[in-house]
């Protein structure tokens, strides 16, 4: 589309207009994610929840944030002040490279990349050294241990997320996702490879740094692991970043996994939106469901189960697909 | 100038002077480390670009550059082992001081 | 294009200004933070190069392992308030001296060669990269997964705390 005839000004009104869409996208999103969690936790633990802010406090949220503007932004003595300022920064921005590939509907994608979802799997490296970073400029015990703890689960759950993808990726022959939800259009993923499903579904959660793998910032351990030392915006901007990364894995996994855009009634990029708040309300539920994992129970978690269990799927797939030239 | 090979080797040599340059005057170990990851960046950089333009027809260079990757991530790995086997023999990883050989 | 040389020439700026930032700073972990930005800036100059899956692994696994690694290693061995090292005013200026004769060679040689550019463009696509893996380049293939395996072992074995070794 050409809004105006000159080409530059075309494109720099473009990337404006998508950038507005996805900042105020997420925003909305933060805020509806927050209340849900507190409503579903409350209702999972017998009580009520936020009740009085807006309807059924849907607006708690709102008053929380102007809260956490108002606050003082706390720089903790001997701190490197450059990174601590730097940190939040590092973990929130790769998340909003994730709504550049997420194809809504059939024609429209911001841009469908050649590399696909490895795209965001690989910004999302720069958010575990944003993490790193955090908790070593706090010079505080609890943070550096909660930084060390956060990078090292990271790190290590990164490869059953990519291996549980890499048979998608072989069946449908492509890493881009148009074509990959295009591929779905007879029979959903999750149907023929349900194991990578809640591999990739259990990476996911350890990724986002969510329970039952949120030891790094564990409330009853570690005060508040890497960001100890973070108050007011700065603060709001780890926990944005988290939500959001929540709201990707599972709109990526809705993607991979449950067919996009497809379905019967509704537009494509409702059925999106639904499938992937499918996913999120799955995370949550687990979430106030199972108890917190060990350091060390979760790092054998994800080097002796999940990696075996993604190989062997990855093998499978590929014996499947090389003997009997269709997949299943 | 995006286009043409010559811009490319430059940025390689440049960067692999640099490196160059860290490696010679930097005492910490890490930092020798670091400087070691410049030129093997340079390399990549021109093995790419000679595969785009001099080499069109096979992808020879984009392998190369992935064995390039891996190879940095195992000398990483053993060279990060030993620095950090010195710190706790010396208390410092500073290149002056690893000195119990010299006659 | 313009804005593609606009964005090629911001990238050029980037790299060299990560590169030198991480051999110049004092404060090691400042270097370690302008690797990352140097090593960003290569990875997006591999998307030029028409490769974007090179890019990606770049970030992967330079980024996203290494400079982990790097910063692991810096954390592990130094408090961030210590003093950093003095200089030696001689050896910096020789070093610099030589990387700059260095960098004129190469500069000389490189204007002056007449490169013979291709005139066709083959294929790059993750497809090629995956045959060629396992066909013609399949013996390096193997020998670098032998590699990684031998570095992890040794790393464990470095790393093993002393009264265990037997």
């Amino acid at each position: 589309m050409t809004l105006t005839g000159n080409f530059i000004l075309d494109q720099t009104l473009t990337i404006i207009l998508y950038g507005t869409i996805v900042v105020l996208f997420v925003s909305v999103n933060a805020l509806f994610l927050v209340w849900a969690e507190r409503k579903i936790s409350a209702r999972i633990q017998l009580r009520q929840g936020p009740l009085h802010v807006g309807f059924q406090g849907a607006l708690q949220t709102i008053a929380d944030a102007i809260k956490l503007i108002s606050k003082e932004l706390i720089w903790p003595r001997e701190s490197d002040k450059f990174v601590f300022w730097l940190a939040p920064i590092l973990v929130f921005a790769p998340v909003l490279s994730a709504f550049i590939i997420i194809p809504l509907s059939q024609h429209f994608v911001i841009r469908d990349l050649n590399v696909g979802f490895l795209f965001v799997f690989s910004l999302t490296n720069i958010s575990f050294i944003g993490i790193f970073i955090a908790g070593w400029s706090s010079n505080s015990k609890y943070a550096l241990l909660g930084s060390m703890r956060a990078v090292a689960q990271n790190i290590s759950y990164e490869i059953p997320l990519l291996l549980s993808t890499m048979g998608i990726v072989m069946a449908a022959g492509s890493l881009r996702l148009t074509d990959i939800v295009a591929y779905q259009n007879k029979y959903w993923f999750i149907c023929t490879q349900f194991p990578a499903f809640l591999i990739f579904i259990t990476a996911a959660l350890a990724e986002a740094n969510r329970a039952p793998f949120d030891i790094p910032e564990a409330e009853s351990e570690l005060v508040a692991g890497f960001h100890t030392e973070y108050s007011g915006m700065r603060f709001a901007l780890f926990f944005l970043g988290e939500y959001t990364a929540i709201f990707i894995s599972s709109a990526i996994g809705a993607s991979l996994f449950l067919g996009g855009w497809h379905g019967p009634f509704l537009p494509g990029p409702v059925w999106l939106l639904l499938k992937t708040y499918l996913l999120v309300f799955i995370v949550m539920w687990i979430r106030w469901t199972f108890p917190r994992l060990r350091s060390d129970q979760l790092m054998a978690l994800a080097w002796k189960v999940l990696i075996p269990f993604a190989m062997f799927n990855i093998l499978v797939t590929a014996i499947l697909i090389y003997y009997q030239k269709f997949f299943i | 100038m995006s286009q043409s090979l010559t811009s490319y080797l430059f940025i390689s040599a440049a960067l692999f002077s640099i490196g160059l340059f860290g490696v010679l005057t930097r005492r910490n170990l890490v930092a020798m480390l670091i400087s070691l990851e410049l030129i093997l960046n340079s390399v990549s950089i021109s093995f790419m670009a000679f595969n785009r333009f001099v080499f069109a027809d096979k992808s020879l260079g984009q392998v190369f550059v992935i064995f390039i990757i891996a190879l940095a991530a195992a000398e990483v790995s053993i060279a990060l082992s030993l620095i950090l086997w010195l710190h706790r023999k010396k208390g410092s990883i500073d290149i002056e001081k690893a000195k119990d050989l010299r006659g | 294009m313009m804005i593609t040389e606009i964005v090629f020439a911001a990238l050029v700026i980037i790299i060299l200004t990560g590169a030198l930032l991480a051999v110049g700073l004092k404060n090691v972990f400042y270097n370690a933070l302008a690797l990352i930005l140097c090593l960003f800036g290569v990875a997006a100059l591999f998307i030029y190069l028409n490769s974007e899956f090179l890019a990606i692994m770049e970030v992967i696994v330079y980024i996203g392992a290494i400079s982990i690694a790097i910063i692991f290693a810096i954390m592990l061995s130094r408090p961030m308030t210590q003093k950093t090292e003095p200089e030696n005013r001689g050896k910096v200026i020789r070093s610099a001296v030589l990387s700059a004769l260095f960098f004129g060679v190469l500069a000389k040689v490189i204007a002056s060669t007449a490169w013979p550019i291709a005139s066709e463009q083959g294929d790059y696509s993750i497809k090629g990269i995956g045959k060629m893996l396992l066909s013609t380049q399949a013996l390096p293939f193997e020998v670098i997964s032998l590699i990684l395996l031998i570095a992890i072992i040794g790393a464990l074995v470095l790393s093993s705390p002393e009264d265990n070794a037997s």
